[in-house]
C-alpha cells in the first residue's frame, strides 16, 4: 500500500498549489500540440543529470536537495513537493543559477510540461478527494450584498470596508488571502451600526427585520425574542445552535436594563450578530469522520448562493436545506438554474468576469489616454465597454450557450453607444439598455476578443501593445503564461523618435535581442492579430501612416492574419480554454486554489461539458456537483473510502 | 358521508403540502421564477407563503375544496409603498397545480397597467 502522505502535503503548500495550476496548464498546452508525449523518463532524467546534478549531488548538495531523488518514476509519488518546486523553478529560468549551463526555452518547457503530466498522473491515481475548506472572511463584496439581503436594505455597507487582495486562481474570494487584521474589526463595527441605522429608518427594511413590537399581549422580550428568532438563523446561515438566542437575548436585555428604548435594545443584540464570526466567516462544521462525507444541506445553500449570487443564500435554499433536500443532484441542478436567472447572478458574474479577464480595474487605474481617445471621457461609455463582457457571460449562462463563443461569437451584447464605437449599423436603439445583438458576418466583433474592455485592458493608455494583448491572451484565455522577463529589459522606445514608426517594428528590434527573442516568439504573434483595434477598441487600418499588418505566426508554425483568424486557431485548441475556464471557475466557486488533486476534478468537468457541447449551464452543473464542491475531506488524509472518477460520474445528473 | 368528505379532503391536502415552484408571466414577456411553500390544515385552510427575492410573503384567505385551492397574496410595492392584491386559485393533478393569478386592480389604475390582470401558469411540486 502506498503512503499518500507526501501527495497530501504538497497539495497543501502554497508554492504547489501556484505553480501547479500554471504548469499544469501549460502542460495541456503542450499535450495538446503533441509535445508531452515525446518526452520520456530517461531523458528526464538525463535533464536532471545535464542541468542539475553538479550542484545537488555528493556530500553536501546545495539546499540539502540531492537531484537523484528524482531519478526513479516512483519519486512522482514519493517526492511530488519536490518534484513541483523543481517544475516551478525550471520553468520560470529560475534554476539553474547564472553562470551554470542552462537550458533552451524549449528544453526547459518540454522537462516541465512532461514532469507536470507525470505528477497529474500519479495524483490521480486514487480517485477524487474533495480537498481542503478553509474557513474564509466574507469579501467586502459579500458583505456587502448579505447586509443588503438580510435587511432588505439598498445600501453598500461593504464599501468602507478593506479592499480584498487576490489569491488562489486570482480571486479575491479565495480564503487563503481573506485573512482578518484590527482595521477590519475597527471597521465591521461601522459597517453594522451604518447598516442597521439605516435599516432602522427605512420603512420597506424595518418591515423586513423588526418583525415584532412590544404591546398589548407582547411583552419586551417576547418580541425581541421573536425578532431574534427569525434574524440570527438567517445572519448565521443556519439554524441557531443551544445557547446562541440567550446570549443575544442577553446582550438585548443589558441594553435595556442601562435604559435602551426597545428599538435601540434590539438593534444593539443585532448589532452584535453582525459583528460575530458566525455571520462574518463562512465555516463548515468540521468532519471528524476519517473519510469523505457530503456537506450538510446548510454548508451546501451557502457555498451555492455565495458562488452563484455572491450574497447569502434566499428563504427557498434554506427551506431545502431544512427538509435535507438540497444535495439531492436533481434539486440542487434546478435551484442551479433558478440562481442563474436570477438578477443576483449578476454579482456572480460580475466579480468573476472582471476577475478573471482583469477588466476590474478599468477606468481605476487602467484607462486610455483621453487626449489621445476622447471618447473615453464619455462615462455612459466607459459603463457600457466595462459592462459588455460580463453581460455577455451572463447570456452565454443563462442561455445554455456553449462557452466557446468567448472565443468567437455571431451575437454580441451592445448599446447604441457601443455600436456606433465599433462601426456597426445591426439595430435602432430605443434607449440606452444593452442588448443582445446578432452580428453581421466580417463584423470582428464576436467573443472576447472584440470588446472594448479587454481590448483596452491589454493596452498601455497611449498605444496599443502586441506583448500585453498576447500576455493577455496566453495568461486569462490559455492558461498557458509565459515565464517573466529577465531583469533590466529596456522598454519599447516611445516619443517623438519613435513616432514614425509602427509598434511592430519597434518590437521587431526589441525581438533583435536574443535573450528576448524567444519568449516573444510566443507572446507578441497573438497581439498582433489584434493590431486592427486601437487602445479602445475601434477599427483602425493604419497606424503610424502605415497600413496594419495583423499578420502572426506561432513558434509550432501556425500563422493567422487578422483577428478572424486568430480566433479559428484559438478555436482549434478549444480544449486548452475549455481547461482554463474550468480551473478559474472551480477555483472560484471553491474560493481556494486548486491542487494538484483538483485536476481530476478538472479533468471529469471538462469531459462533462466537451460531451454536452462546451454548454455554460453544463459547466457550471458540473461544478456544484462536483466532489470538491459537494462533499468534506475526512480528518484521514489517507483514507481509502473515496469516490473515484467514475463513481462521481454516476453521481452527476446530467445537467438540463 | 362526513367522514368520506374529511378523508377525501385530508387526502388531497396531503399532497398540496410541501414545496412547489413554477415560472410565471413576468413583465415584457419574461419568466419569473416563483415557489410557495404550502401546508393544509385539518379544516381544510391553507397556510404558508411566497418565497420572496426580498422576503416571504404570507398566504391568506387559503382554502382547499377537493382538487381546487384558493389563497391570496399581498404585496407592497417597493417604490410606491402601495399594497397590491394577487388572487390565486387552481386545481391540484397529482404533482402539478394549475393556477390562475390575478392582480386586484384599483379603478384608479386600470387604465395604467401594462401587463394583463389574470395570467396562468403550472406549479410542479419540488419537496413535500
Amino acid at each position: 500500500m502506498r503512503n499518500r502522505e507526501p501527495l497530501a502535503r504538497a497539495c497543501g503548500s502554497a508554492l504547489f498549489r501556484t505553480a501547479f495550476l500554471l504548469l499544469f496548464a501549460a502542460a495541456a498546452f503542450a499535450s495538446d500540440q503533441g509535445e508531452g508525449s515525446k518526452y520520456s523518463l530517461d531523458q528526464g532524467t538525463q535533464f536532471i543529470k545535464t542541468y542539475c546534478a553538479a550542484c545537488h549531488s555528493g556530500k553536501s548538495p546545495a539546499g540539502n536537495f540531492r537531484a537523484a531523488a528524482l531519478f526513479p518514476q516512483t519519486s512522482f509519488h514519493d517526492n511530488s513537493e519536490t518534484w513541483s518546486k523543481v517544475i516551478f523553478r525550471v520553468r520560470n529560468s529560475e534554476m539553474p543559477p547564472k553562470g551554470m549551463p542552462a537550458p533552451s526555452v524549449d528544453e526547459r518547457e518540454q522537462f516541465s510540461n512532461w514532469a507536470q503530466s507525470a505528477l497529474h498522473v500519479e495524483a490521480c491515481a486514487d480517485g477524487i478527494f474533495p480537498g481542503p475548506a478553509p474557513i474564509r472572511r466574507l469579501t467586502r463584496a459579500q458583505y456587502g450584498a448579505t447586509i443588503r439581503d438580510l435587511l432588505n436594505l439598498h445600501v453598500d455597507a461593504g464599501s468602507a470596508l478593506p479592499l480584498d487582495g487576490a489569491g488562489g486562481e486570482g480571486f479575491d474570494n479565495a480564503a487563503e488571502t481573506l485573512f482578518i487584521s484590527p482595521i477590519h474589526a475597527e471597521k465591521y463595527l461601522d459597517a453594522a451600526k451604518l447598516a442597521l441605522d439605516s435599516a432602522a429608518k427605512d420603512p420597506r427594511s424595518r418591515a423586513r427585520f423588526l418583525i415584532a413590537h412590544p404591546g398589548p399581549g407582547v411583552s419586551r422580550d417576547t418580541a425581541a425574542r421573536i425578532i431574534l428568532s427569525e434574524f440570527l438563523p438567517r445572519a448565521f446561515r443556519r439554524p441557531l445552535q443551544s445557547g446562541e438566542l440567550a446570549s443575544y437575548l442577553q446582550l438585548f436585555h443589558a441594553a435595556s436594563k442601562r435604559g435602551d428604548s426597545f428599538d435601540e435594545a434590539v438593534l444593539f443584540a443585532l448589532r452584535a450578530a453582525l459583528m460575530s464570526p458566525q455571520f462574518l466567516f463562512r465555516s463548515e462544521n468540521p468532519n471528524p469522520a476519517p473519510n469523505m462525507r457530503p456537506l450538510d444541506d446548510y454548508a451546501l445553500a451557502s457555498r451555492l448562493s455565495y458562488f452563484l449570487w455572491d450574497s447569502m443564500p434566499d428563504s427557498l435554499l434554506m427551506a431545502l436545506a431544512d427538509k435535507g433536500k438540497l444535495k439531492d443532484p436533481e434539486i440542487l441542478t434546478g435551484q442551479v438554474a433558478r440562481m442563474l436567472r436570477n438578477t443576483k447572478s449578476f454579482d456572480f458574474a460580475q466579480s468573476f468576469v472582471e476577475q478573471w479577464l482583469r477588466t476590474r480595474d478599468l477606468g481605476k487605474s487602467i484607462e486610455p489616454d483621453t487626449g489621445l481617445f476622447p471618447a473615453w471621457k464619455d462615462a455612459e461609455l466607459q459603463g457600457d465597454i466595462r459592462y459588455q463582457p460580463i453581460l455577455f457571460f451572463r447570456e452565454i449562462l443563462a442561455s445554455d450557450l456553449s462557452v466557446l463563443n468567448l472565443l468567437d461569437s455571431d451575437f454580441t451584447i451592445a448599446t447604441r453607444k457601443l455600436q456606433k464605437l465599433y462601426g456597426l449599423n445591426v439595430k435602432q436603439f430605443k434607449d440606452s439598455q444593452p442588448t443582445r445583438i446578432d452580428l453581421p458576418p466580417n463584423s470582428n466583433r464576436g467573443g472576447l476578443l472584440g470588446m472594448s474592455a479587454v481590448l483596452a485592458v491589454s493596452s498601455h493608455p497611449q498605444r496599443t501593445s502586441p506583448v500585453l494583448r498576447g500576455k493577455w491572451l496566453l495568461e486569462t484565455i490559455l492558461g498557458t503564461p509565459p515565464p517573466p522577463p529577465p531583469p533590466n529589459v529596456p522598454p519599447l522606445e516611445e516619443g517623438a523618435a519613435a513616432a514614425s514608426q509602427t509598434v511592430r517594428e519597434r518590437l521587431a528590434l526589441h525581438r533583435a535581442n536574443p535573450v528576448c527573442a524567444t519568449c516573444h516568439a510566443r507572446i507578441d504573434p497573438m497581439g498582433f492579430a489584434l493590431e486592427n483595434y486601437d487602445v479602445m477598441g475601434k477599427w483602425r487600418t493604419e497606424e503610424a501612416g502605415k497600413p496594419i499588418d495583423a499578420k502572426g505566426q506561432l513558434p509550432d508554425g501556425t500563422s493567422f492574419d487578422g483577428p478572424a483568424e486568430l480566433k479559428a486557431v484559438l478555436l482549434e485548441r478549444k480544449d486548452v480554454f475549455l481547461r482554463n475556464l474550468t480551473n478559474k471557475l472551480l477555483g472560484y466557486a471553491l474560493g481556494r486554489g486548486l491542487t494538484l488533486q483538483d485536476s481530476c476534478t478538472v479533468d471529469a468537468i471538462v469531459e462533462e461539458v466537451k460531451r454536452n457541447d462546451y454548454r455554460g449551464d453544463v459547466l457550471i452543473n458540473a461544478i456544484v456537483l462536483s466532489i470538491p464542491f459537494r462533499f468534506q475531506a475526512g480528518a484521514v488524509p489517507d483514507a481509502k473510502t473515496t469516490l473515484s472518477a467514475d463513481n462521481m460520474k454516476e453521481d452527476h445528473t446530467t445537467p438540463r | 358521508m362526513l367522514f368520506c368528505t374529511l378523508a377525501i379532503s385530508a387526502a388531497v391536502a396531503a399532497d398540496l403540502n410541501g414545496i412547489w415552484t413554477g415560472q410565471a408571466p413576468g413583465r415584457r414577456g419574461a419568466k419569473d421564477d416563483i415557489a410557495f411553500q404550502f401546508k393544509v390544515t385539518r379544516a381544510g385552510s391553507i397556510t404558508g407563503k411566497l418565497f420572496g427575492d426580498e422576503s416571504d410573503l404570507p398566504i391568506e384567505e387559503g382554502s382547499l375544496v377537493g382538487d381546487k385551492l384558493k389563497f391570496s397574496i399581498t404585496k407592497i410595492d417597493y417604490y410606491s409603498g402601495a399594497k397590491v392584491k394577487f388572487l390565486y386559485s387552481g386545481t391540484i393533478a397529482g404533482d402539478q397545480i394549475e393556477l390562475t393569478r390575478e392582480r386586484v386592480v384599483k379603478p384608479d389604475e386600470e387604465s395604467q397597467s401594462e401587463e394583463p390582470t389574470k395570467q396562468k401558469f403550472m406549479l410542479k411540486k419540488l419537496v413535500s
